[in-house]
């Protein structure tokens, strides 16, 4: 049989679901049984694409220009770009802040008929003569998929007339609903157009730590003071890196991710194509899931009675400042809904302060999650299981049944149901490690503490829904 | 149509879903690809009772590229219309149904009989920007849910402005517009923000005429109505900022509505005087800004652009340097707009460029002589250049980040003041 390559879609994958109502037990059941098959919603909201992430991965990449091909929408966002880019900047300390360098090719009526090649070709040349970068990442979008333009042929063709590197990117979006995808787009683009399978030679110590857009960079700090700690030189990647780092990257003895959908494909690679070993765990948030991130890359380096001594001399230190906040947070019901990482570590999270699960709402269903959901079976009696992305119409209609103490994730809606709401994405604050765990719990019992805005917020306003949509069963509009 | 984008400064057609979600109580349902509503979102104002990951979406994946979207949008509708609660159905089509032919307009049609209206418009990103997006959706409320009425109301004025959510001040201006005119006694009818809505979408054909205040957009639609419903229109290119535009403003709109000029110098004369005694008290400051240059910038779409040069010239004795409109302003209309950047006082005359390059234009702020530190007004990315010429800056364009806008406003009497405030609250900020 060929050997298949890895498309970046992360549908491809064997096991993996996207659309599914189920409760915690239930779905560790039919996982087992092999029983759970891929669905679609017969109504669903807006989603995020993959493009947003292949964008996301690599925007703070030192002395790159971005080419979208694209019309001019699809960097419609690029203020949220530019805003995170900026805040990094100034949290690393960076006193000329700079804005990202953002070309839109701007696909029109013309190119849907006659192709966009020459709107490719010139904004790359203008790209180059503006900036004079050391990379360019041409971005695919859904009508330069469809219209055909051949993003590899016209770079490589490109590539020969300039000195800057010129890396393509197939994140169209209609190609998946799952937007970590993107991630992966962006990666097997670097593997292809950077790294082209060259080997380097080992630096002692070097190890890959892979982090998205999200991670603050408190929580980089928190991630290399523990490093450091087991003498492990982090190349922190590709969030505020350079080319330079990224050709790096087969140096190094190992690779870990901060997120669970980040890289985790690419280490894989990393793996037959450079023998780089990795540890793929979870996302260190919470005090359980940080020690299991931690032991994860100590034991790829041979280091696991190194990292014991450290994880109990962190744990006398924070375990009795997280009872303080147990305390508050005691048998308080909660409801989650975040990304496949973070929700994840956000529900191991929620077993340090003694919260109860009650819901749980995640984007993807397949191996991983189900390694995870064992572990949240064996502490929590039962909670509803949402595998959307998003769906705020499925998440308050559970809320609203459930009536959670608190809730952990996207906050808008629930807030709109006077529920008390923290967020876990915070790209700009601390939530990692055994530091990010005290300020996210604090977080919690603040907001515990006075609720007074989402009641009050709730007492005025209405969600936009009918009100027999919350008698209805909420996965009524999934459709197997 | 403008060619690459470096800076961009607008979004593309389906981005007209904010017009959308401006109307109280009218939704968008999106027939595009997955991440439309996310990458036209932003954090603007835009989480009311309708924000962009409440909008239906048909989400169109591989399959429905090569075998066509209608079955998915059709259940979309149906099923929105069964969990969404809302007076206004708006189906917007992004750039994959229009590249691979979905007919949209034929599967809206099933839905004629629904309760609650269902329209559509055409504003597949490649067609053209949110600009133009707006134009289409209220083109489709024209065409598609709009009658002519022989019955007139006296007095009855729609007031058009310029886009929801891309205009920072959209809501604060609009109402303000609405108590300008209420002031000479006439009776505005717009249909977006609170309280507003399909109420006042039935009544559009009621109007004695239709204001438009804006440079070029919307145009198309006041001729349309004037075709269709009968509707004259009145088009006052400039945004009013400041006395003496509003002054004129309102003496123009008064003439076209038939209102006398007594009642009309009465209302002008009242804002004037209390206008002037709150510049009277600051003049020493205005006077005195030693570290400000006379001279300024403006990087926006026509619409402030042009507003704020007549402002700040006309009325704070200011020199424009170079201005720059960056909304892609058809070609068409840019005649007449280089026109009324010409019409300033005391034979002023302000250079303008159309451009959407912001690479250009940064080059040419940096390229000019301001004769001291320059004011800025323009979007985010101005913020950079402007930190690099030590100049003053204010966000007033998209993209918008260093700037949070409830319902506060720059048209007017009063906005023209809060304008005032906002140049020089960052003046005193530096080296006083």
């Amino acid at each position: 049989m060929a050997e298949v390559i890895y498309s970046g879609v992360r549908e491809s994958r064997p096991g993996r679901v996207n659309d599914l109502g189920t409760t915690g037990r239930q779905v560790e059941q039919d996982f087992k049984k092999g029983c759970l098959k891929r669905a679609d919603r017969s109504f669903a909201q807006g989603l995020q694409c993959q493009q947003i992430n292949s964008m996301a991965a690599l925007m703070s990449l030192e002395d790159s220009v971005f080419v979208s091909h694209s019309p001019q929408g699809c960097v419609g966002c690029s203020i949220m770009a530019v805003d995170m880019y900026r805040v990094g900047q100034a949290h690393r300390g960076i006193k000329n802040i700079k804005n990202p360098r953002i070309i839109v090719t701007n696909i029109d009526q013309k190119s849907v008929v006659f192709g966009g090649e020459e709107k490719l070709r010139e904004s790359v040349k203008l790209a180059v003569e503006r900036y004079h970068p050391k990379l360019i990442f041409v971005y695919a979008s859904c009508a330069s998929g469809i219209i055909g333009d051949d993003i590899d042929a016209i770079t490589a063709d490109l590539q020969k007339e300039f000195d800057s590197v010129i890396v393509p990117i197939h994140c169209e979006g209609f190609k998946s609903k799952i937007c970590a995808s993107g991630f992966d787009a962006a990666f097997i683009a670097i593997n292809k157009y950077i790294l082209k399978k060259e080997k380097r030679e080992k630096e002692k110590g070097l190890v890959n730590l892979f982090a998205p857009t999200t991670v603050s960079y408190a929580d980089q700090l928190e991630m290399e003071r523990m490093l450091k700690a087991i003498d492990i030189k982090v190349n922190y990647i590709p969030f505020y890196s350079s080319l330079e780092k990224i050709k790096r990257i087969p140096a190094a003895e190992a690779s870990t991710s901060i997120c669970k959908v980040f890289a985790d494909e690419f280490m894989k690679t990393l793996w037959e194509d450079y023998e780089i070993p990795y540890s793929h765990t979870v996302m260190p948030i919470g005090i359980r899931n940080t020690d299991k991130w931690f032991r994860g890359i100590a034991k790829v380096l041979g280091k696991e009675d190194e990292v014991e001594e450290i994880i109990q001399k962190e744990h006398e230190r924070i375990e009795p400042l997280v009872k303080k906040i147990r305390s508050k947070l005691q048998g308080k019901r909660v409801f989650i809904c975040g990304g496949t990482g973070r929700s994840f570590a956000a529900a191991a999270l929620i077993d340090d302060f003694g919260m109860e699960l009650v819901g749980l709402e995640t984007p993807t269903y397949d191996e991983d999650a189900q390694v995870d959901i064992e572990y949240l079976n064996n502490i929590h009696k039962d909670y509803v299981v949402d595998i959307a992305n998003m769906q705020p119409f499925e998440q308050v209609n559970l809320v609203n049944k459930l009536k959670p103490d608190a809730f952990i994730g996207v906050p808008e809606w629930a807030a709109k149901l006077g529920i008390p709401t923290t967020h876990v994405l915070d790209g700009k604050r601390p939530t990692m490690g055994y530091d990010g765990l005290l300020y996210l719990g604090n977080k919690i019992a603040e907001q515990l503490q006075n609720p007074g805005f989402n009641k009050k917020l709730a007492q005025h306003v209405k969600l936009p829904y009918k009100d027999s949509w919350y008698d209805e069963d909420a996965f009524k509009y999934i459709e197997k | 149509m403008a060619k690459l984008l470096d800076k961009q400064r607008y979004k593309c057609a389906l981005g007209a879903m904010q017009t959308v979600q401006a109307i109280t109580r009218a939704i968008p349902i999106l027939h595009s690809g997955p991440g439309c509503a996310q990458k036209l979102s932003d954090s603007i104002g835009s989480s009311g009772y309708f924000s962009p990951n409440i909008f239906p979406c048909t989400s169109i994946n591989e399959k429905d590229v090569v075998f066509g979207g209608v079955k998915k949008l059709e259940t979309t509708i149906e099923n929105s219309l069964k969990v969404i609660d809302a007076d206004l159905y708006v189906v917007l089509t992004g750039c994959i149904p229009e590249i691979v032919g979905d007919d949209t307009g034929e599967v809206v049609s099933h839905f004629e009989d629904a309760k609650k209206p269902v329209i559509y418009a055409s504003t597949a990103g490649f067609k053209g920007n949110n600009y133009k997006g707006h134009e289409q959706v209220i083109d489709a409320i024209i065409e598609q849910y709009l009658e002519k009425s022989d019955e007139k109301e006296e007095g009855l004025v729609n007031i058009w402005a310029d886009v929801p959510y891309q205009d920072l001040f959209w809501l604060g201006n609009i109402r303000e517009l609405e108590k300008l005119l209420e002031e000479i006694g006439l009776k505005p009818n717009t249909i977006f923000g609170y309280q507003r809505g399909i109420e006042n979408i039935k009544k559009i054909p009621k109007a004695q005429f239709n204001l438009l205040v804006s440079p070029w957009v919307s145009v198309g639609n006041m001729k349309k109505m004037e075709r269709k419903l009968g509707i004259p229109y009145l088009h006052y290119p400039t945004l009013p900022i400041g006395a003496y535009e509003t002054s004129k403003f309102l003496r123009e709109v008064g003439k076209f509505a038939g209102v006398d000029d007594i009642t009309i110098q009465k209302v002008i004369d009242e804002h004037e005087n209390y206008y002037y005694y709150l510049i009277e008290r600051y003049a020493d400051m205005f006077l005195e800004t030693r570290v400000m240059a006379k001279q300024f910038s403006v990087v926006a779409d026509a619409q402030y652009a042009l507003a704020i040069t007549k402002f700040l010239v006309n009325d704070l004795g200011l020199v424009p340097a170079k201005q720059f409109v960056t909304d892609d302003t058809p070609k068409q209309f840019q005649e007449n707009i280089r026109k009324e950047f010409e019409n300033l006082n005391y034979g002023l005359k302000a250079e303008v460029a159309f451009e959407t390059d912001g690479y250009k234009i940064h080059n040419e702020i940096k390229e000019h002589d301001y004769h001291g530190y320059p004011l800025i007004l323009g979007s985010y990315y101005e913020k950079e250049l402007t930190e690099e010429l030590f100049g003053h800056y204010l966000n007033i364009s998209w993209p918008v980040q260093d700037k949070v806008v409830l319902d506060d406003f720059y048209v007017g009497y009063t906005g023209g003041i809060r304008l005032i405030e906002d140049i020089y609250s960052v003046a005193v900020q530096r080296w006083n």
